[in-house]
């Protein structure tokens, strides 16, 4: 004679997975990809790859390069980046503006000529490389007069009032 | 003519509509839940190369909806595109979802307004699967997919806010790239199994989402053979059960009465010992082995093998005893096959479709789908036949509502009115059908007043019916436990086989006979065997060709197989209670909860020598148990599956069994070993080879011609071929021919009288399944219907003064019980309605052991009772107001999409809008 048994099982053991089964899951894909081995051949050169690490950092021209850097990520900290975007642009604008006066035929320009730098103005190749320094202010002043909200929409030239 | 994708014009056009849509959704992938390679709207940025939008992303003034527990909307990312509307309204046919283009700011709208989960909304997932973002979404990816997706929202902001000021510089490219890679480094965690549904016989399957054991999302796509995209509230959500706290993890042992645990080798052992000693002493008949209807054919396969090769009796069965045994016999006998006649495709194709018995939309709802679609499309007639209203009834073009337990008589008076009208198709009875002059003898009485008279249709009402189904051209028949749980089912069931062949709606696209089929695999457990009289493929254990053709398969004697039909689970229960049957094998079936008259099962359970259940849970059945084993879901496993229309489906293992617990094919070959057979499977797939080379009706199944959405329909011919529909040129009965059976009506075994008025009509519903051991370890299932519950009509609640919430007593001639009421206009009259999942005792308390003689499947619907109100303080409605069965649907054809081209400030692309959020 089998009566009914009421019987609760025992709750699940927790269904994600443990951290140790986690690791080894990691550990697995670091050393199917050999990042593992890279990692041992790393930490197994020990005071060798540390030397020549340190003695390359340690040279006058890395510390200044690490100062300069830091120099300038105080300076672009300070820069709304509408205003940096201003300033780069237009400098690559300029830069441009130069090159393309550089590497025009300035032949048929005239020099302006005036007295006190009647002599200065007379040369004609001082002038032709003064010219394209100008050109690029021109640009330089146009480019940085005027607002720039959304510096990816001035760049791709598409209206965006995207916030 | 010639399309072109890439002229300026278009280019500009598309880039105008996704500045639109962006201006709708925010992009925030990084941390977004639907970023894992299928996200529509950022893999469409990503490829466009979007630099940045040229509208501000406005937030719509709704809050997100969370009521439903199953999905939430985001209003602030819906880019109403519409997608959801379609799907809600012409695929799942539920016709909830709406867009109001006209609103200030339109959103998607349930039931035109009201919170997700005070709606109509059935749950089905269509909308969620169809969302091309994040605006529907599973709760259960909520916070679960991405490494950066588990941060909390206040933090989630503040990272979404600085990445977009950041990206006013460095443009969107960039930012996209890193959702990118996101997307890249989610894939390794994210698995995606394929696998096949297992609460109902329509055989959905789909993509499993997983992170570990942690299931993500029920995914369906495109390339599955039955469903599509398409889901029910079970398939898509109720899916706890698998990492459930009450699943077995390992076997158990009654001892000094109470369960201890066991390791499977003792516990194998155990069973092994005692079926043998049983075996010897009684003789291998004094054993019974019911296999699970919701196991997979090869465990099917394998459970039959060890009854006939290692126990030596044909008492193997399975619950199609239940419920579709009788249509399987009704429809063998008359057309030669106990299966559906064509495909879900081929009732899409009729254009009349007559459902009797049968609740659609609960029982079956990816193709009650799939009718409605039809329906809604204009090009298909449905008449329902039912004692209860159901959607499908209030649906329908013509609903009729015989008396219960008539339906035998209706369906020969309409099959002799199709002779007298000249509707018989007497070309095709006269080359493919035989005995049609007995038969319209047999029919002569039943004319159209002598069967008003007993179903209570009037005269008018069958012969409308009549010259519907003489007129179809192409004619289905839908019929499902409404039928067969009588005691005349097998041969109600019969006489639906006949008229389609009087008709000649046999062997056609659009035509046939489909019994839908309740478990997910209770056509493909009989297909492989677990029945008392037939090998797998439909062999008959007496034909001494096909004994001789298994038993050199299994490598034994041809006299060592049984000779004769065993017993059916229904059969075997008595004979236990008589203490014939001495030991029995269950697997996968809850005997103790589904069988009729409880008391009786559970009586012949204690009077066993030796009881094994194999469950994932400690089931009612299991309770009664020495030995419980504990097998595992689908998920945990391989193997095939065999749905409603006999289309084999392959499913794969998507997370390892839990705990100790097995495969269900794994214990039965465990177990053949430690009985002394070398049964030496080690995969699935070796079964399947096993049966494949034995039995013709499945020569050429093979897992490789399974392997993903692939899925063969038997019969399937050594070269592969699988047969869409039957009968296209022969019937295979005696000359090829089909055979009108001989029938005549005969009245219910039980039908009510003064002392039990009501006639107690009992079903599934939508949200669950069986005795809930799944559905109801998911609260989303369990919290939408709570409680069980009888339906009575308005008419009677008025005549016996009960409101919804009222208690009352339901006496039946066997037993009782207390539930509330729930009034709808469902039923009426003298017809009330029980679901027949909850309860403790459970509703087959109520139900007798009378039988349909020609199967024994027991006559659950042929139960009459009485319901007393009890002096009880009225209680909450049983079914909570919110059900969707109180939402009012909002139909509409589709998306009204022209609503917003027309409105006056709507401009077409490339041209630039004034309010791009709200179109």
């Amino acid at each position: 004679m089998a009566e009914r048994i009421e019987y609760t099982p025992p709750p699940n053991e927790d269904l994600d997975p443990s951290a140790h089964e986690e690791l080894e899951r990691l550990l697995q894909i670091l050393h199917r990809q050999g990042v593992l081995r890279f990692a041992n051949d790393v930490v197994g050169s020990e005071e060798d790859l540390a030397r020549t690490l340190i003695n390359a950092l340690n040279r006058e021209s890395s510390l200044n390069a690490i100062q300069n850097l830091s120099s300038l990520f105080l300076a672009l900290s300070s820069i709304p980046p509408g205003r940096f975007y201003k300033t780069v642009f237009a400098l690559r604008d300029a830069a441009a503006a130069v090159e393309a006066g550089i590497r025009s035929d300035r032949e048929d320009d005239a020099a302006p000529g005036l007295i006190g730098t009647y002599h200065l103005l007379k040369d004609e190749a001082l002038w032709k490389s003064i010219a394209p320094l100008l050109d690029g202010l021109k640009v330089f002043h146009d480019a940085m007069d005027r607002d720039v909200e959304r510096p990816i929409s001035d760049l791709k030239n598409k209206p965006s009032n995207f916030q | 003519m010639e399309i072109r994708s890439d002229s300026d014009l278009v280019r500009k056009a598309r880039e105008e509509g996704m500045d639109r849509l962006l201006s709708k959704h925010e992009l925030y992938c990084t941390v977004c839940e639907n970023n894992n390679g299928d996200c529509t709207m950022h893999n469409t940025v990503a490829d466009m190369g979007i630099d940045i939008q040229r509208y501000e992303y406005q937030r719509k003034p709704y809050e997100k909806d969370t009521s439903s527990p199953f999905y939430t909307y985001d209003p602030d990312q819906c880019i109403l595109c519409g997608r959801c509307v379609e799907a809600c309204q012409n695929v799942e046919v539920n016709e909830t979802l709406t867009i109001d283009y006209d609103m200030e700011h339109p959103r998607v709208l349930w039931d035109g307004g009201r919170p997700i989960d005070e709606s109509s909304c059935v749950h089905c997932g269509h909308c969620v699967t169809v969302c091309p973002c994040n605006a529907l979404l599973e709760n259960t990816m909520h916070e679960n997919t991405g490494p950066f997706t588990f941060v909390p929202q206040d933090m989630k902001r503040s990272m979404v806010d600085a990445t977009k000021t950041i990206e006013k510089t460095t443009g969107a490219r960039l930012i996209t790239g890193i959702s990118v890679l996101d997307m890249h480094w989610r894939q390794p965690e994210i698995k995606r199994t394929k696998t096949v549904c297992t609460y109902c016989g329509v055989g959905c399957s789909f993509e499993m989402w997983t992170r570990d054991r942690t299931i993500l999302k029920i995914q369906p796509v495109e390339e599955a053979p039955v469903n599509g995209i398409s889901t029910c509230i079970k398939g898509k959500f109720a899916w706890d059960f698998v990492n459930s706290d009450k699943r077995l993890k390992t076997p158990l042992i009654r001892e000094n009465g109470a369960f201890r645990e066991a390791d499977w080798e003792e516990a194998l052992s155990l069973v092994a010992k005692r079926l043998l000693e049983v075996r010897d002493t009684h003789g291998p008949d004094s054993i019974g082995i019911i296999g699970s209807s919701k196991a997979s054919n090869e465990e099917a396969y394998l459970a039959q093998k060890l009854a006939r090769q290692i126990i030596g009796t044909n008492n193997i069965d399975n619950s199609s005893r239940y419920c579709q045994s009788p249509a399987s016999t009704g429809l063998s006998r008359t057309a030669g096959y106990g299966a559906d006649a064509g495909r879900i495709e081929d009732l899409q194709m009729a254009d009349v479709v007559i459902m009797v018995g049968s609740n659609t939309a609960e029982s079956h709802p990816v193709i009650a789908s799939r009718l409605k679609a039809a329906h809604k499309q204009g090009h298909q007639k449905h008449i329902v036949i039912d004692t209860r209203q159901h959607e499908m009834a209030k649906r329908a073009d013509r609903f009729l509502r015989p008396h219960a337990s008539t339906d035998l008589a209706w369906v020969l008076a309409i099959t002799r009115y199709q002779f007298d009208h000249g509707y018989a198709d007497l070309e095709f009875l006269e080359k493919r059908v035989s005995g049609v002059d007995e038969y319209r003898r047999l029919l002569e009485p039943y004319t159209l007043e002598f069967t008003a008279e007993v179903t209570g249709l009037s005269v008018e009402e069958l012969a409308e019916l009549g010259e519907t189904v003489g007129r179809a051209e192409r004619l289905c028949i839908v019929w499902a436990m409404g039928v067969t749980q009588h005691s005349h089912g097998t041969d109600t069931s019969s006489a639906f086989s006949n008229l389609l062949l009087v008709t000649g709606n046999y062997g056609r696209p659009g035509t046939g006979s489909y019994p839908m089929r309740g478990h997910n695999n209770v056509q493909g457990a009989s297909d492989f065997g677990c029945l008392r009289n037939k090998y797998p493929g439909y062999d008959p254990v007496t034909d001494d060709a096909a004994r001789e053709r298994w038993a050199k398969g299994w490598g034994m004697d041809k006299d060592s197989l049984p000779g004769k039909a065993g017993e059916g689970n229904f059969l075997m229960v008595q004979a236990a209670e008589k203490e014939d049957l001495k030991a029995m094998y269950v697997i996968g079936e809850e005997t103790a909860f589904s069988d009729a008259d409880t008391n009786n099962v559970h009586d012949a359970f204690t009077k066993l020598d030796f009881l094994v259940v194999q469950d994932m849970f400690v089931s009612r059945t299991a309770q009664f148990a020495d030995v419980i084993l504990p097998g595992c879901p689908s998920v945990e496993k391989e193997g095939t599956f065999v749905n409603t229309e006999r289309r084999i489906q392959r499913f794969y293992e998507v997370m390892p069994p839990l705990g100790n617990s097995r495969p269900d094919w794994r214990i039965l070959t465990d177990l053949a070993n430690h009985m002394g057979y070398a049964w030496d499977y080690r995969h699935p797939s070796e079964i399947m080879d096993e049966c494949a080379s034995i039995s013709p009706l499945f020569a050429g199944v093979s897992y490789e011609r399974l392997a993903g959405w692939k899925s063969l329909l038997w019969p399937v011919d050594t070269e592969g071929n699988d047969t869409p529909y039957l009968y296209r040129n022969e019937f295979p009965l005696e000359n090829g021919k089909a055979k009108l059976y001989p029938l005549e009506w005969q009245p219910p075994a039980e039908i009510s009288d003064e002392q039990y008025p009501f006639m107690l009509d009992n079903g599934r519903m939508l949200e669950h399944f069986q005795s809930m051991n799944q559905t109801g370890q998911t609260e989303g299932t369990l919290k939408e219907v709570p409680d069980w519950f009888i339906e009575i009509g308005p008419d009677m609640a008025k005549e016996m003064n009960l409101e919804d919430g009222s208690w009352v007593r339901v006496s039946s001639r066997r037993g009782s019980l207390e539930v509330k009421v729930c009034v709808t206009d469902r039923v009426q009259g003298y017809t009330a309605f029980m679901p027949i999942h909850q309860g403790k005792p459970g509703l087959n308390l109520l139900t007798g052991e009378h039988h349909d003689p020609d199967v024994d499947t027991p006559a659950y619907k042929e139960t009459a009772v009485k319901i007393e109100p009890l002096a009880r303080e009225k209680g909450e409605p049983p079914l909570p107001h919110n059900n969707f069965r109180y939402g009012s649907r909002t139909p509409i054809d589709g998306v009204p999409v022209e609503v917003k081209w027309m409105q006056k400030d709507y401009r077409q692309p490339p041209e630039h809008q004034s309010h791009p959020e709200r179109n």
